[in-house]
Order: C-alpha cells, then sequence, then structure tokens
C-alpha cells in the first residue's frame, strides 16, 4: 500500500522548497530591473499579498470577501494620513484642507475643518503604519462578528462585504476636506524610519515589500500546516458537523477574516509607500474582484499560487497595455482567462501543478512502499484534495 | 409628493433590472454578475436603433428585449450550464463575461481594431432622443411630474403582471418552478430541463435589456453603466427574499423610496449608502430576506 | 396510550441526576409538533434503543438533545444540567457526542486527521492558533483506531472508504471526542451481516463507561445489544421496557401491527 503520510510530508517539503526558490528569485530581481520596473514588481508584490489575503481567507475559510478593497484602502489611507503630514507642504494642516476651508476657520488641525481632528495622532508615522493594521482589522471583527454569528453564508457573506466596500468608498468620497475626496490623497513624503528614507524607485522599498510578502508567505503557510489548517478545512467542507465536535465555527471564521483584513491593510500601507498615493479607486468593486481573479488564477487554495497569479496578472496586463495591439483587447483575455479558470482549472495555475506533484509522488511512491500488509479493498486513485 | 415620484422612478428601474436577476437567481440559483451589461446593451441597442434604423424608443423596447434574450440564451448554453450547483464560481465567471462585453462595447464589437468606428459604439458618452410625448411634464396638483418617469413605472408594473402571469399561469412557468426546487429530479418528469433553463436565463436578460432601454432615455449611455445596477438589482433582490416575487417588489419600492428620500435631505450619495446600509442591516436581521418561503 | 416502565435494573443513588432527562419536550414544524411532550430518563452508562416507525420523531428527538434543532418547549438535562437551547458546540463540550444517519464525515482529509480534529479536546481558537498536528497517533488513540478496524487505512483519504468503513470512521470520530452521552442514529444502516455484529460488539463494549441511545429498525441488531427500549409514535413515548415486553405490549403490536418489528421471531 502506497504510504500516504510519506507522501504528503514529501510533498510538505518540495512546497517549501518552492517557497524559498521564490523568495530567492524575488531577492534577486532588483540586479536585473531598472528602478522603474523595481517599483512596479514591487506595487505587484503588493498586490501579490493582497491575493494571499484573498486566499486565506476564501481558499481556506470559505469567506469570499467582494470587497477586500475595502480593508486594502483603509490601510492606505491610514499610512497616506501619515505620510500626508510628513511632508513640508503639509505643515501644520494638509493643502487639501486650506481648499477646502471655511475663510474663518483657525489653521489648526484641530479645528480647520468637521473631524480634522481625526488627523492629529498621524503626526507620528508609527500611528499611520499601526493604523493600518490595526483599523481593518477592527472594522473585519465588527463586520464579521454581525454575520457570523448570525449564520450568515457564502453568497450572502459576499454581498453585504460588497455593499460594505462601497459605502466605505462613497464615505470617504463624499468627506473631500477631510480624506480629499474623489482625488485622493498625493504630496506625500516618503517613508521614514530614524533618518533612513524609503524611495518608492529604490531597493529599499522594493526589499521591504519583499520581506513583508515573505513573512506573510511563510508564517501563513506555518499557521495553515497545523491544527488551525486542519480545522478551517473542515470548517469549508462541513461547518455543521465540525459545531457537533464542540468547535464555535464562527470564532474561526472571524479569525480568518480579521487576519485576512489585517494583511489586507497592511499591503495597502505598503502601496502607498510603492505607488505615492491613495485614492477611492483602491476601494472600487472593480478592483477588489480583481484581487479575487488573481487568487482564482493563482490558486485559491496556495497562498503562493495567489501571489504569483497576482503577480503574472499583473505582469501580462502591463505588457498588454503598452502594446497597441493588445491593449483593446487585454479586459477580454482577462476575462476568458477567468471563465476559463473557473470552469476548466477550478484550483488554478497552483492546482495544477499540485496535480502533476501527487501523480509523480504516487508513480515513485507505488515502487517504495513500506507498508504492504494490507491491500485496501477498493484501490482509487482519486485525489485526496 | 416629488421625492416620493421621484422615489417610484428609482423604483421602477431597481424593480425592472431585479425582476430578470430575480428570476435567474432565484429560479436556477445562479448569480449573473453580466446582468447589468444587459441593461448595458439594451441601452446600446436604443442609441444604434434611433441613429441607424431610426426607430423610436417604443419600438426598442421589442428589439432590445430579443436581442438580449438571445444573449442570455447563448451565454447560458456556452458557460452558465456548466456551472449549476457552483454558485459562487458562477459569480467568477460571469464577472468575466461582463468585463468582455464591456470591453466589445468599447472597441466596437471588435472592429475598433481594423479602425472601423460604427456611430453609437466605443467608449464616449452616448444620448438618446426620446419621443416628444415623453418629454412632456404633467402637473399634478402642486407637483411636477416628468411624464418619461411615469411611463417607466407604467412599463415596470406591466412587466411584472406579464412576469408574473408567466411564472404562476402557464405551463412554462409551472415547468420552471418545477426545475427551481427540485433540480435534476425534474427531467425525470419529462420536462427538458435544458430548454428551460435557456429559455428562463434569456428571458431574465431579456427583461434586463427593457430595463435598459428605458434608462437610455435619462441617463447617458456608456459602456461601464452597466455595473451600479445589478450591484444594486442584486441587493433588492437578496434583501427582498429570494424566490419571492411580491418580496422583490417590496424590496424595490422601499429602497426606491429610501434613496429618493434620503437624496433629497442630504445628496445623492448618502442616498445610495442609506440603501447599502438597509440592505445590510436587513440581511444580519434576516439572512434570509424579508419575505421567505417557508420550507423545511 | 400506556406508559409502561419497567424497573430499572439499578435504582440510581438518591438525590443523583439521570445522565439525561427531558421534560416535555415538544417541537412543532409550523403547527405540527413532531416531537410532542417528550418525557425521557436515561441513567448513567445505559444502552437505550429507540425505535417507531418513519416519522415518528426518533431523529428528530436526536436533534433536539444534540442542539440541532431548537425546542419548541421543555427542558434538556444533562446530569442535572440544563442544556436546553445552548448552541451546538457547547453542548457537544458538555458531553454529548452525535453520529448522524448518513456517515458524515470531512471527505476532503484523511481517515487520521479525521480523527484528530474529532479527538482533540482543545477547542479554543487561541489554542489551535499556532498548534501543530500529530503525524501519528498516541497510544491511547491507538485503542480505538484498533477497534474501529481503520489501522492500515489511517492516512487514506476518507473519500475512498466503503460505506461500512464510513460508518466506522464516524463512530470512531465519536470516540475520540469521548462524550459522557453517545447519540447513535441507525448505526448499521448499509451495512452487511458481519459490519452488524462486530457494530454491536463495539457498541455492547462501550456500555457501562457511556451512556448511549441508539436509534434503530432491525430488532435482530437491538436484541443483541440492549436491554431497555422506548418506543416513539407520533412524537410521543408510546411504551418503554425491556425487549420482550415491548414485542407483546398491545398497544405497540397495534401501532405496527405487520411491521418488520413484529416478524422477527
Amino acid at each position: 500500500m502506497i504510504r500516504q503520510d510519506l507522501i504528503a510530508a514529501r510533498k510538505h517539503r518540495i512546497q517549501l522548497q518552492c517557497y524559498v526558490a521564490f523568495i530567492a528569485i524575488l531577492l534577486m530581481l532588483p540586479l536585473m530591473l531598472d528602478a522603474f520596473w523595481l517599483n512596479r514588481i514591487a506595487t505587484y508584490l503588493v498586490y501579490g499579498i493582497c491575493a494571499v489575503a484573498i486566499c486565506l481567507s476564501w481558499g481556506w475559510a470559505g469567506i469570499l470577501n467582494l470587497g477586500q478593497g475595502a480593508f486594502f484602502g483603509m490601510g492606505a489611507y491610514m499610512m497616506a494620513m501619515s505620510l500626508t503630514l510628513a511632508s513640508p507642504d503639509n505643515n501644520p494642516v494638509p493643502q487639501l484642507m486650506l481648499l477646502n476651508m471655511e475663510p474663518t476657520a483657525p489653521r489648526e488641525l484641530c479645528c480647520i475643518t468637521p473631524g480634522s481632528f481625526l488627523w492629529i495622532p498621524f503626526r507620528w508615522q508609527a500611528v499611520g503604519v499601526a493604523a493600518s493594521i490595526i483599523v481593518p482589522m477592527i472594522m473585519a471583527l465588527g463586520i464579521g462578528y454581525a454575520m457570523f454569528k448570525r449564520r450568515t453564508s457564502g453568497v450572502y457573506v459576499s454581498i453585504i462585504t460588497l455593499a460594505l466596500a462601497l459605502i466605505i468608498q462613497l464615505i470617504i468620497i463624499n468627506n473631500q476636506p477631510l480624506t480629499g475626496g474623489f482625488n485622493g490623497l498625493a504630496d506625500l513624503a516618503p517613508l521614514t524610519i530614524g533618518s533612513f528614507e524609503f524611495d518608492p524607485y529604490g531597493n529599499s522599498t522594493y526589499y521591504l515589500v519583499t520581506a513583508v510578502l515573505a513573512a506573510a508567505l511563510f508564517g501563513g503557510r506555518y499557521l495553515l500546516s497545523g491544527k488551525m489548517g486542519l480545522i478551517l478545512r473542515a470548517t469549508q467542507e462541513d461547518e455543521a458537523r465540525l459545531r457537533f465536535l464542540g468547535y464555535e465555527v464562527e470564532k474561526y471564521k472571524m479569525l480568518a477574516f480579521c487576519l485576512s483584513a489585517g494583511l489586507a491593510g497592511l499591503a495597502g500601507m505598503l502601496f502607498v509607500i510603492c505607488a505615492e498615493f491613495a485614492s477611492p479607486a483602491l476601494m472600487a468593486t472593480g478592483f477588489s474582484v480583481s484581487m479575487v481573479i488573481w487568487a482564482a488564477v493563482g490558486g485559491r487554495h496556495s497562498l503562493m499560487g495567489a501571489c504569483v497569479g497576482a503577480v503574472l496578472v499583473n505582469v501580462i496586463g502591463a505588457g498588454a497595455s503598452e502594446s497597441p495591439l493588445f491593449q483593446p483587447i487585454w479586459p477580454i483575455i482577462l476575462g476568458l482567462l477567468f471563465i476559463g479558470v473557473v470552469l476548466v482549472m477550478p484550483n488554478g495555475i497552483a492546482g495544477v501543478f499540485d496535480s502533476l506533484l501527487d501523480r509523480k509522488l504516487r508513480n515513485g511512491g507505488a515502487a517504495a512502499s513500506t507498508d504492504a500488509k494490507h491491500v485496501s479493498p477498493r484501490p482509487k486513485t482519486s485525489e485526496a484534495r | 409628493m416629488e421625492t416620493i415620484i421621484i422615489g417610484l422612478s428609482i423604483a421602477s428601474i431597481l424593480f425592472l433590472v431585479a425582476l430578470g436577476l430575480a428570476i435567474i437567481y432565484g429560479a436556477m440559483k445562479i448569480i449573473n454578475l453580466a446582468h447589468g451589461e444587459m441593461v448595458m446593451i439594451g441601452a446600446y441597442v436604443t442609441v444604434l436603433a434611433t441613429k441607424h434604423l431610426g426607430a423610436n424608443l417604443y419600438l426598442c423596447i421589442p428589439i432590445a428585449f430579443i436581442v438580449t434574450a438571445a444573449i442570455g440564451y447563448g451565454l447560458e448554453v456556452i458557460i452558465v450550464r456548466r456551472l449549476y450547483g457552483r454558485l459562487l464560481d458562477t459569480l467568477l465567471a460571469t464577472w468575466g463575461v461582463s468585463l468582455i462585453l464591456q470591453q466589445l462595447i468599447r472597441i466596437h464589437l471588435g472592429l475598433g481594431l481594423f479602425d472601423i468606428h460604427i456611430d453609437g459604439l466605443g467608449s464616449d458618452l452616448q444620448n438618446v432622443q426620446v419621443p416628444e410625448l415623453l418629454r412632456q411634464t404633467l402637473t399634478l396638483g402642486d407637483a411636477n411630474i416628468p411624464v418619461y418617469r411615469a411611463f417607466v413605472f407604467i412599463v415596470a408594473i406591466l412587466l411584472g403582471c406579464i412576469t408574473w402571469w408567466l411564472v404562476y399561469r402557464t405551463h412554462f412557468g409551472a415547468q420552471l418552478r418545477a426545475v427551481s426546487v427540485a433540480r435534476g429530479i425534474a427531467s425525470c418528469c419529462g420536462i427538458n430541463e435544458k430548454r428551460i433553463n435557456s429559455l428562463a436565463f434569456a428571458y431574465g436578460s431579456g427583461l434586463a435589456g427593457i430595463a435598459g432601454v428605458m434608462v437610455s432615455g435619462f441617463k447617458t449611455v456608456s459602456p461601464d453603466m452597466g455595473t451600479p445596477y445589478v450591484i444594486d438589482a442584486f441587493l433588492v433582490v437578496v434583501a427582498g427574499g429570494v424566490g419571492h416575487l411580491f418580496g422583490t417588489v417590496a424590496s424595490a419600492g422601499i429602497l426606491g423610496e429610501l434613496q429618493s428620500y434620503v437624496s433629497s435631505i442630504l445628496n445623492d450619495v448618502y442616498g445610495r449608502t442609506a440603501v447599502f446600509a438597509t440592505v445590510i442591516a436587513v440581511l444580519l436581521w434576516k439572512p434570509q430576506g424579508l419575505f421567505v418561503i417557508r420550507s423545511r | 396510550m400506556q406508559d409502561i416502565v419497567s424497573q430499572p435494573t439499578n435504582d440510581p443513588q438518591a438525590g443523583a441526576p439521570w445522565a439525561l432527562e427531558t421534560t416535555d419536550l415538544t417541537v412543532k414544524f409550523d403547527e405540527f409538533p413532531s416531537v410532542n411532550g417528550v418525557n425521557l430518563k436515561v441513567e448513567a452508562g445505559e444502552l437505550r434503543v429507540i425505535i417507531g416507525a418513519n416519522g415518528a420523531g426518533k431523529s428528530t428527538l436526536l436533534d433536539l438533545i444534540c442542539g440541532k434543532t431548537r425546542p419548541t418547549s421543555g427542558v434538556i438535562l444533562l446530569r442535572g444540567r440544563d442544556v436546553t437551547g445552548i448552541g451546538e458546540a457547547q453542548i457537544a463540550r458538555a458531553g454529548i457526542g452525535r453520529k448522524f444517519q448518513t456517515p458524515t464525515v470531512f471527505k476532503s482529509m484523511s481517515v487520521w486527521e479525521n480523527l484528530q480534529v474529532a479527538g482533540n479536546k482543545q477547542f479554543g481558537v487561541s489554542h489551535n492558533f499556532l498548534c501543530r498536528t500529530e503525524s501519528s497517533p498516541a497510544e491511547q488513540q491507538r485503542q480505538v483506531i484498533d477497534q474501529i478496524g481503520l489501522g492500515s487505512l489511517l492516512h487514506r483519504s476518507a473519500a475512498e472508504l466503503s460505506h461500512g468503513q464510513l460508518q466506522w470512521l464516524e463512530l470512531g470520530m465519536l470516540l475520540m471526542q469521548s462524550p459522557s452521552i453517545l447519540l447513535l442514529d441507525e448505526p448499521t444502516a448499509g451495512m452487511t451481516t458481519e459490519e452488524t455484529d462486530k457494530t454491536a460488539d463495539i457498541i455492547r463494549s462501550l456500555a457501562g463507561n457511556h451512556t448511549i441511545l441508539v436509534i434503530e429498525h432491525d430488532m435482530a441488531f437491538v436484541r443483541q445489544i440492549c436491554r431497555k427500549i422506548t418506543v416513539l409514535h407520533q412524537g410521543r413515548i408510546l411504551a418503554e421496557g425491556a425487549a420482550e415486553e415491548i414485542e407483546r405490549n398491545a398497544d405497540v403490536i397495534q401501532a405496527y401491527l405487520g411491521s418488520a418489528m413484529v416478524s422477527h421471531a
């Protein structure tokens, strides 16, 4: 009999090697790319982190979040607020507030415009960094509690998250004096830690993003290969059964949802460092669904797959938009890709690799089986996942 | 008073779009995110028909219905058919379809690649000339009611009645209801499920096309106009209670009036925000929607 | 409707609560009472079988006890503690484990992974957050695995098991959960005669240490395993007693005239 657990262990090791190789390649890219492309790839890696977040909440916890842009955007805005205030043009109050203020209002951050006092803590960059992770997590905690305690399922969760993202986007657009409205926040200072400045087009920013991505990938992998991963897989398959075993499924879903939100917020923060702006467009439905597309193409059950999917789709998209031939048909290709993935490759590129790996290991493993005591009554070759 | 009229007008459009979606989602458990593009196509059919065929708005209604129903039929046969039972996958696949449809309009159905431009297509904004009769304004008491809004309301009610009759009083409707309740088993009773599914999808898409004709009369037509409609329609259907025709009516009415009311007090943005927030609240309070069909 | 209650084989100590007790337990679906005023009393360590025609409310009764369905009225007491209406997870943690009519296991996971999830005594998120999985079972867990006979299939995917093996896997999961009360819903459904006998052995060996409630139709199996039977009819307890008494009971015979229950010799 084929020792399933030995095969699984080998697979685990091979996957780990892939992760390491991926990060190694990323670390070497600065040697080959110019500043412009380096910045671009850094941005795509940020999108990759978003895709990892989607993979965690959708592929592992079964929560299809169609409003991930809200968490991403909030993270971006939190960081952008700090970087706005760090810019010399925006002292003591940001330009956008000066443009929108009442003529008689004092030029102080506390009272120049209704709600402007909310900006005060962001004078410290650390607040911006922390808030970009914590605020989305708190939002996720709130909406997650409301949804999962009520046992809201599948489609309704997706619709609620969609509607929520729209609400947040509308609120941000509608409060121009406070948030920059439709145009968002630009004119930002670069991130500065101590005396070190992160140049968006330099190696420092790129390595920062790569480091965070690596942490997310390896950390996520560690988490999901433990009991947490087991319980989440059970949640996806049969929530009710899991409850009868004693698990409070809501709490696990909330945890996955909050982690996903925090990760998306973190990605938003990095986005602002790379792209030097934050705008309501980051919260648009189209963008949120794009994140789902990236994860679907790369592999919704694989953290690295989702990341690779994001980078791949965006790199091809960038290439297409620069070619006069492909630029008009790129959305069509993207749409076809999406339909194709759903119909033919539901587990994405990573899923295809996974099946190939399975087949290769089984053929190799049959020759090296160690436990020949019991022949299973019905040998099936169907895959476990 | 005018707020109420505007509310009814919003509700009418919501209802028309939601009705088609209600059939597709309620009866067939398909999330069709390309439904908004059906509205958009209906609007573009109006633009093209008025420009090139000299048709008036009334004639565009059946034309748009036929065009969008045909597209819907094709979609069902080619893509949607393979996804029954995979609810979230239908969401994703139809989003892909919507991307394609939007871009096709932008590139003049592909002819733009060869530098052929069809007047009425492309990324520019389009407008439709409404018949003289409908451009008037009635004065009822102290309120000014644009005739066009009344026209939309009447069309919505008419189509609602026709749909109700179709679903609850015809053989086709009975078959549709059978298929929606007992997929797979219905075919054991001699019902041609495949055909019913395709026809239902076509009908739902056709309704959206008619909604597009209505919309083109008072909104500018652009390739990306459809997305807000499908989102709103979905919220209406889900909040009203899936599979319940009356629920869709009530939900559209309530949300339409709410949006109008809040918009008149604050602004349009808050109007939409209020609608979204209400739907979230409804779904959290009653996870199955306002009106639920009792079943075990 | 007579209520025949045979003398309990051992009197519960004065003041000690029943392992499981329901008082006037009722649930109505759209005004139709599926379970209607059931007063059930089960001792610790008892092996009780519940029989009745389809629609008598047997599965619904188990649903109520394990928390799947909320009762319209009535009380469920677990060792004297009121567990009516608390969530399924809390009831499971309080010591009630359920095996379902159609085997519900996690088919996407291996046999050992299923057992691990079931046997994980720590349910909290904070504990399981960073906890690693075990690659092979501990000694006590080995016993359970041997009992259900799936030792050689430990790392197979649950999707590849036969129907009988699935039943045993679910039973194994229940054992790993080690609840004080086991609710078994037709544990031998779809099994061969050998498999049924083996299941009877397992259940008999569990009685005494565990309190077991079994729903069954197969009277031959029932006679193999138990002492006391509760008969449900139209949501109420029709009769209770030992197998021989039940089979001679006039009400029961009247309710199931010609049914399989009476036909077994």
